[in-house]
């Protein structure tokens, strides 16, 4: 190979810093370019590595300080991606600098509606109920603040890992990555914490119900009348402030009968 | 632990929400025991936050869902029930009434102040836009810091402010209420944990969820009839 290819290609070093600076990506998330800031920030040690002189540098960070959203751990498989695309555009294997562009928005769909289901609506719910449930059961501060500790590493397992074999897996795949982007391959996680919380919930609620009602019928009544005002109101979809309020407001009421 | 103090810990507890490392940190139940050890009072931190996690666990940012601060709102409620908790040591439930609506509503001020540091985050991009254009690549690390810096600031300032303002209002308020308010306050944990689980269920209710759901309460029962 060429001398002057091999000293531009990507080293691990290069994947090192850009995985540490991932962890800033929504650091300026604003209205007008959503996460460039930080796909820019997490791209320079890229740039370093691949552009020949300052102007070269300039335009490929400028190309990706335009515009780009993501959900912040999902976005490690842009990166990889673009790491990849911008090295084989150096090689010259990608002719055209519009192609990169056009594949990024391609991804913006995907990595957002997938890192949403997959985190916010399934491992989160999940690793802290673990946690509370955790918190619930144990009387012993020791094994409470253990639970925490679960619920922490239950939750940074899965992210750590999306935001490394992200990173990786992009860079390996290229333009193909679009194919890994489809819930059906995150499957198998998202069941398992799905069942997780249920489960978590399931045991959570039983044991404070069990609680309330070793500390009376009143304390018991309140608890299974907030659960379902809440419940049915949820499912309405009232306002939460309404389907919390509600529920404070007659425990209070009940409080001064 | 001094209220500063308190305060500049919560706003950097805050920045895990959205802004950097997002490892869970500033979820309630992590920061509300955090902010608990701080001020000597970890088990009832670690209880306001159990109560506070339940409220917020359902709303999820998903899309373009514009949902409660609720880390923040959470962040400054348990402050200002660890501050008063050495004043008022036998308003235990009360505490958690000011903390509950305090967390509400700086929640609810925190979404709409997350919204204009978002649009002030505008001015940081220009900057960044600004800097590449002359070749400097490094000034794209400061720009980050600068931007995590000034939400910084603004939250630790939403947090101190909003526990002083509280600390004022609430001392007015408690000559006024009748003694027995802790005792009329008495359910208040079980409408808190009892709507919280009401919400969160609305995350489990396809059917396969609800068999789960299920065996977790059949496991619940098992488990301290035996």
């Amino acid at each position: 190979m060429n001398r002057k290819l091999k000293m531009n290609e990507l080293r691990t070093r290069d994947f090192i810093s850009v995985f540490f600076r991932t962890f800033f990506i929504q650091a300026v998330w604003n209205f007008k370019s959503l996460i460039s800031v930080g796909m820019s920030f997490a791209l320079v040690p890229v740039a370093r590595r691949l552009c020949t002189g300052g102007q070269d540098c300039r335009k490929f960070l400028k190309r990706h300080l335009y515009f780009f959203n993501s959900h912040p751990y999902f976005a490690s498989y842009a990166l990889g991606a673009i790491a990849r695309l911008e090295e084989d555009r150096f090689k010259g294997l990608v002719k055209d600098e519009e192609q990169i562009e056009r594949f990024k928005n391609a991804l913006i769909g995907p990595l957002g509606a997938i890192g949403d289901q997959y985190f916010w609506a399934t491992i989160k719910p999940g690793a802290i109920l673990a946690g509370m449930t955790g918190v619930a059961l144990f009387g012993e501060l020791r094994w409470q603040l253990l639970s925490i500790l679960l619920a922490f590493i239950l939750y940074n397992t899965p992210h750590l890992f999306v935001r490394a074999y992200g990173l990786w897996k992009g860079y390996h795949e290229g333009y193909a990555i679009t194919r890994n982007l489809k819930i059906e391959r995150f499957m198998r996680v998202k069941n398992l914490y799905l069942i997780l919380g249920a489960l978590m919930l399931g045991i959570f609620a039983v044991s404070r119900g069990l609680t309330y009602f070793e500390q009376g019928l009143p304390e018991l009544f309140v608890f299974i009348l907030s659960l379902l005002t809440a419940t049915i109101l949820q499912m309405r979809k009232k306002n939460m402030y309404l389907t919390l309020g509600l529920p404070l407001v007659l425990a209070l009421i009940i409080g001064m009968l | 632990m001094q209220l500063l103090t308190l305060s500049l810990v919560g706003g950097l507890l805050a920045l895990d929400t959205t802004a950097v490392l997002q490892i869970l940190i500033s979820q309630p139940l992590i920061s509300c025991t955090i902010l608990g050890w701080l001020s000597n009072e970890i088990s009832f931190g670690l209880h306001v936050g159990l109560l506070l996690q339940l409220i917020w666990l359902s709303q999820l940012p998903v899309g373009a869902a514009r949902i409660p601060a609720g880390n923040l709102g959470s962040i400054t409620g348990v402050i200002m029930a660890l501050h008063f908790k050495p004043v008022f040591p036998d308003y235990e439930n009360v505490l958690i009434l000011v903390a509950i609506i305090y967390a509400v509503s700086i929640s609810y001020l925190g979404a709409l102040l997350d919204a204009r540091v978002r649009n002030w985050n505008s001015y940081f991009f220009k900057r960044a836009v600004g800097f590449v254009e002359q070749g400097k690549l490094s000034a794209l690390g400061w720009i980050n810091i600068l931007a995590l810096l000034f939400r910084f600031l603004v939250m630790s300032t939403l947090i101190f402010v909003g526990v002083q303002l509280g600390d004022f209002v609430f001392r007015l308020l408690i000559e006024e209420t009748p003694a027995d308010i802790d005792y009329y306050a008495r359910f208040l944990e079980m409408a808190v944990i009892g709507s919280g689980i009401g919400m969160t269920l609305d995350l489990y209710r396809t059917r396969k969820s609800t068999f789960f759901l299920l065996t977790g309460v059949v496991i619940g029962l098992a488990f301290f009839f035996i």
